[in-house]
This record gives structure tokens, C-alpha cells and sequence, in this order.
């Protein structure tokens, strides 16, 4: 630990490495705040841009963004209920609502320290627990893979449905089945083509999540007449009693986030809804959480970035990311002579403490960043609806565009986004649905990997973790038939009655 | 229940029973078609008996089956308390384009069809989004057409500007 303070001290005396990582944060934090340009794209596009520099920059450069993006997806998903990115759509449950209040300042403000708690508190874990984490990891083969992204998938829709909870799992089921389009995997052989060259491919998540959730925002607020303009009021510096007072919160979001984001693939989407599953689930205010919680952003947040850390122990222990920025990041790792693994420690063992230095002053950016960047977003908001909305739909085409360079995607993009806006109107929550999308393909591999290993079904699935995950996932889906709640209700009070 | 959120409800579950409707039939179709990806195909380097377990078609035969069942469930209820005599009328139907908001909704989701369909890639990707933001901010009555142009004209700019120059991220 001291060596990350000896490297901090170092750091923070080199103007020219600072003033890039503030930049580097800033723009972080921005292309979060655009639907469609997310961490991995800007992570990637930085890989070659920065081959001539050092090592040192390098990082501070990638890392910076990294942290920044993460954070910037809940800033438009607060302010306009389009999630920047995937692992914002749990803090626009909430986070929106409380803009809809006149919150919109306080939301942003106290999001903003959740995730540098949650960044923070991620980095504890990689620094102090890392290969004791890794390992643990390790114990999750392909069926528990599959079986946990199913679990989050199961969660996200029983979470994020205001209607029937049905409805949310369809969500989630419709989500995984448009994944599976295209080539298969592992044997490839192609699934729901129809001999069509375009959907050999597939569908990329992110056309769909900006369809989803951006056009049906779009043509939400371009039918209704226009209504008055809702006044932010408040400071964007939370109080902060109100940090404190949501301290054990957070330290619990830290610990779901980073434990999540240790396991392989499950990346920072996950992090976030599972943690703000936790905070809903023991909350004492269970009826605030979608009409404006301060838990459920608080939660969704400190989740989703104390992902970065966990997803970074595997990426240094074991050389295997635990998300998709991570895997990007990789590269970059290898580019500059960086080979993360088991024997990482001993062959460069000034790496790591300068890792944890740059991600603690990233984070650190991060709070004054995300005032900068937040304070020129919540504009936005003055602008009426009626001009704004058009805007938000260009932008939302070259979101679509930017990801892969096709105009196929733009299609998709609104094709995707006027079929679901039907279903929007119904109450279906669109949140399960892209984490469909997302995790349907590693479930469907993981799940048949582990078939053909194990040779059959019942010995894939009776090892002790994934039993422990099947239990779980049983009792979501049972836990919501009405008559096995009647039967459990009816006997525990009739043993009350009897003692 | 107060009676306007009875209301509400029963239109939202008469608009339920149709949409259930139509995504039945669809996963039906999925459903026939993963069978045939899970028990109609041989899988080179696969044993006969267990290729099913591995088969590309299982995941959606489960996902598919899934969905059949839920959608039931959801049929049931939303026919249950939908209240449906007399909602499948001509009337009904002219009553629902009549709906100003309703009007707007077609005309927004035109624009957007044709700008996407129609102008993107046939029309320099500026002059596109200034067309479209004009028609979309002045069908929805924004302000007067002179600051909407002025308005249209200036974002397009920006945002070409901004991305395909600054940013060098190539424009549709």
C-alpha cells in the first residue's frame, strides 16, 4: 500500500500526466453521457492512438476514461432516461424520476460520489484481496457463468417492471432470443437467418439499447403538448450527511459490484443491477424504489463502478478480463509490455501499485469532472422538449453508426426502436431487454459448453455453486406465482395461529 | 380503485390481450423452428444421442418455450380483465386516429422513417439532420419556422462539425 502512496506522490508532481488524466476524465465522462459511444469503443480507439506514448501515460490516459464513461452513462440517464451506457439503465430507474421531481442536481450530485466511493472501494479490493478474489473466481466453470448472468438477467426484470413481473422476464426472455440471431458460436451453424447475408451477423447490443430506450424517449415527448418546464432546484454538492448516512449502503454495493465484476464476462451491467436488486430488496422503503429512491441510484452507481476494480483482479491475476472494457484493455496492457498473469507480481512488480495509484487520482478527477460535465448537461434540460427530442434522435443515429461504421445498425436502430416502443407503451421495462441482449450469447455458450463437457445435464448442474444459483433462481421465479405465495402465506399463518 | 385507473387499466390489458397475441404466434414460430435446430441436425464430432444437449437450437427452445408459457399466462389475465364488448368497432378505430396526440405520434414516426430510410446515405449526412430537425420541430409546433430553421441549420453544423471533423468519427 505504500508504494501506491510513493506513486501517487509521483504522479501528482507531473503536471503534464495530471492535466491528461483530467482531460482524459472529462472525456470520459461525456462520451458515458452520449447514448453509443461507450468505454469499450473509446478504450479501443485509444489503444492506437496512444502506442507512442509511455507506459505511464498510456495508462493514466485509459484508465482515466475508463472510470470517466462508466460514471457518464448515469448522467443522461438522470437527466433524460436514455442510459449512456448499459450499466447506467438501473440508475435511470430511479435517477429520472428524481429529475422529473426538480432532483435532477441532487441526483447527478450524489451519483457522482457514489461512484468514486464505488471506484474506490473496487481499487481496496484489487490492491488488498486480488489474488485471494481471482481465485475464487476461478471456482466459477461455464455453468455457473451461465447460470449467474441468468440470475442477473432473472433480476433485472423482476426489479425494473412497474406492471405485471411477467412482464419483465418476458422483456428479458424477448432480449435473449434477438441475441441468438446469427452464427452460432460454437459450431457454426446459423440461427433465425433465413438466409438473410445482414443477420448472419447478428444484432450488436448497443443499436438495440439506444432504439430502445432513445426513440421511444423521442416520440414519448413529441406527442404530448408541451407541458411547463420542471425548475431543478438544489445543489449539485450533495450533503454530506446524506453520504453518511448512506454509508452502509454503499459499502454493501461496493462489495456486490466488486464481487460481481471478479467473475469473467459479467462486467459492470451486472454489477449495478444486482446491487440495486440488494438495496431494493432490504430497503425499509421498498414503495420509493422507480418513482425516485436515492437508495436505488446510490446502489445502482457504487455497483457499477466498484465493478472496475473486480473486473481488473482477474484481468492482473489470472489474465482473464471480467469485462468488456477490461478485455480491450488487455491489449493495451500487451501492447506496452505488459503480460498480467500469476507470474505479474514478481516479473514487474512496480506495475501494480502504479495501476492502483492511477485509478485512486482517477477517481479523484472524477469528482471535479463530473461537476464540469454534469453542470453543462443539466442545460440540457432547458432547452424544450419539442427541440431537444429531434436533437437526441441525430445524435441517437450517429451513436448507431459510430459503433461499427454500417448504416445497417441506424435500421436497427429504429426498427428496434418503434417495435419496442409498442411494448413501452404496454409497461414492459425495456432494462431486461438489453441486458438480454447483452448476456443472452454467454449464457447460450456457457450453458452448452458445459453440457458437452460434463456429458449430460444433471452432472452440469450438481456442482455446489450452481446449485446455490439454480436455488436462487427458483426462488425468484416461484417466490412470484401467485399461488405459491397464497400456500406459504396460508401455512405461515396457520402456524402462527397454532402457537 | 379509483375509476379513471380501473379505465386505464382495462385499455392497458385490452392492448396487452392483442400484442400477447401476435407474440404468441410469433414465439410458436420460434419455437418449431429451435426444434429443428436441437433434435433435426447432426453436429460433426457430436455423439447422436447427446447432440441435443448441445445443439444450437436449445437455448432458444428453452427461451422460446418460455416465452409461449408466459405469454398464456398474460392472455389469460389480460382477457380476464379486459372487459372487451364492443372495443373492436370501426368507431373504436376511427376514435384512435382521431386522437390529436395520436396524429402527431404517425406524422414524428414518419419523419424519423424518413430521414433514417429515406435521406441518410443518399443526402450529405448535414443537410439530412437539418431537414429532418426542422420538419420534426415544426410539426410539433415548437416556435416560429424562422428561429426553428435558424436552429436546424446551426445543430447540423455543430454536430457534423464536432464528430466528423474534431472527432474524426465517421457520419452516416
Amino acid at each position: 500500500m505504500s508504494e501506491v502512496f510513493n506513486n501517487i506522490a509521483q504522479l501528482v508532481t507531473n503536471p503534464e500526466i495530471m492535466l491528461w488524466m483530467f482531460l482524459s476524465v472529462t472525456v470520459g465522462v461525456i462520451v458515458g453521457a452520449l447514448p453509443g459511444l461507450t468505454a469499450t469503443m473509446s478504450i479501443a480507439i485509444l489503444v492506437g492512438l496512444t502506442y507512442g506514448l509511455s507506459s505511464e501515460l498510456t495508462f493514466a490516459i485509459i484508465l482515466s476514461v475508463y472510470v470517466g464513461a462508466i460514471y457518464g452513462g448515469s448522467i443522461t440517464a438522470i437527466l433524460l432516461n436514455i442510459p449512456g451506457t448499459a450499466s447506467a439503465a438501473a440508475t435511470a430507474l430511479d435517477g429520472h424520476p428524481l429529475a422529473q421531481q426538480g432532483k435532477a442536481n441532487y441526483a447527478i450530485g450524489i451519483t457522482r460520489t457514489a461512484s468514486f466511493l464505488g471506484t474506490l472501494f473496487g481499487l481496496m479490493l484489487l490492491l488488498t484481496v486480488a489474488p485471494l478474489l481471482a481465485n475464487a473466481a476461478l471456482k466459477f466453470t461455464s455453468i455457473e457463468m451461465a447460470l449467474l448472468a441468468l440470475l442477473g438477467v432473472l433480476v433485472s426484470g423482476f426489479v425494473a417492471s412497474p406492471d405485471m413481473k411477467i412482464k419483465g422476464w418476458i422483456a428479458a426472455f424477448i432480449g435473449m432470443l434477438i441475441s441468438l440471431v446469427g452464427i452460432d458460436l460454437l459450431h457454426g451453424h446459423p440461427r433465425f437467418t433465413f438466409d438473410q447475408p445482414m443477420l448472419m451477423t447478428g444484432f450488436a447490443f448497443v443499436p438495440i439499447m439506444i432504439g430502445v430506450f432513445g426513440i421511444a424517449q423521442v416520440l414519448d415527448n413529441l406527442r404530448k403538448p408541451a407541458g411547463s418546464r420542471i425548475k431543478q432546484t438544489g445543489s449539485i454538492f450533495p450533503p454530506i450527511k446524506d453520504t453518511v448516512k448512506h454509508l452502509p449502503l454503499t459499502l454493501r454495493s461496493g462489495v456486490i459490484g466488486t464481487s460481481v465484476g471478479v467473475v469473467p464476462g459479467a462486467g459492470e451491467d451486472m454489477g449495478g443491477w444486482l446491487a440495486y436488486f440488494a438495496a431494493k430488496f432490504t430497503s425499509k422503503k421498498k414503495e420509493r424504489f422507480g418513482n425516485g429512491s436515492v437508495e436505488g441510484i446510490i446502489a445502482a452507481e457504487t455497483g457499477n463502478n466498484a465493478s472496475i476494480g473486480g473486473a481488473l483482479i482477474p484481468l492482473l491475476t489470472l489474465s482473464i478480463p471480467g469485462s468488456a472494457p477490461a478485455a480491450v484493455l488487455l491489449g493495451a496492457l500487451l501492447l506496452h509490455g505488459v503480460r498480467p498473469g500469476p507470474m505479474l507480481m514478481t516479473e514487474q512488480p512496480e506495475f501494480l501499485p502504479l495501476f492502483g495509484a492511477i485509478l485512486f487520482l482517477a477517481c479523484c478527477f472524477l469528482l471535479v469532472a463530473g461537476i464540469v460535465v454534469a453542470k453543462f448537461f443539466i442545460r440540457a434540460l432547458d432547452i424544450p422538449s419539442k427541440i431537444l427530442m429531434p436533437m437526441v434522435a441525430v445524435m441517437s443515429v450517429i451513436g448507431a453508426y459510430a459503433i461499427s461504421i454500417r448504416i445497417g445498425d441506424v435500421y436497427v436502430m429504429l426498427g428496434f426502436g418503434l417495435v419496442f416502443y409498442i411494448f413501452h407503451k404496454l409497461q414492459y421495462p425495456m432494462a431486461p431487454l438489453v441486458l438480454g441482449v447483452i448476456l443472452g450469447p454467454m449464457i447460450d455458450e456457457n450453458l452448452r459448453r458445459a453440457f458437452w463437457v460434463h456429458g449430460d445435464m444433471v452432472s452440469a448442474f450438481s456442482r455446489p455453486i450452481a446449485l446455490w444459483l439454480i436455488g436462487l433462481i427458483l426462488m425468484l421465479v416461484v417466490s412470484q406465482m401467485r399461488w405459491v405465495r397464497v400456500v406459504f402465506r396460508r401455512l405461515f399463518f396457520k402456524r402462527r395461529e397454532h402457537e | 380503485m379509483p375509476a379513471t385507473e380501473s379505465s386505464n387499466n382495462t385499455r392497458l390489458r385490452r392492448h396487452d390481450f392483442i400484442v400477447s397475441v401476435i407474440v404468441w404466434c410469433l414465439s410458436l414460430a420460434t419455437f418449431i423452428e429451435s426444434w429443428r435446430l436441437t433434435f433435426h441436425l447432426s453436429l460433426p464430432g457430436v455423439d447422436e444421442q447427446k447432440a441435443w444437449l448441445v445443439a444450437p437450437g436449445i437455448f432458444p427452445l428453452v427461451l422460446s418455450a418460455g416465452l409461449l408459457l408466459m405469454f398464456s399466462v398474460l392472455l389469460f389475465v389480460s382477457y380476464k380483465e379486459g372487459e372487451f364488448k364492443g372495443h373492436f368497432s370501426v368507431r373504436a378505430a376511427q376514435s384512435l386516429l382521431n386522437d390529436p396526440e395520436n396524429l402527431m405520434q404517425v406524422v414524428q414516426i414518419s419523419l424519423l422513417c424518413l430521414y433514417v430510410f429515406g435521406l441518410l446515405g443518399r443526402v450529405h449526412f448535414g443537410v439530412a439532420s437539418a431537414i429532418y430537425l426542422f420538419s420534426a420541430m415544426f410539426a410539433a409546433r415548437a416556435a416560429s419556422w424562422p428561429i426553428l430553421l435558424l436552429i436546424a441549420i446551426l445543430f447540423s453544423a455543430l454536430v457534423s462539425y464536432v464528430f466528423g471533423t474534431l472527432m474524426k468519427i465517421p457520419l452516416p
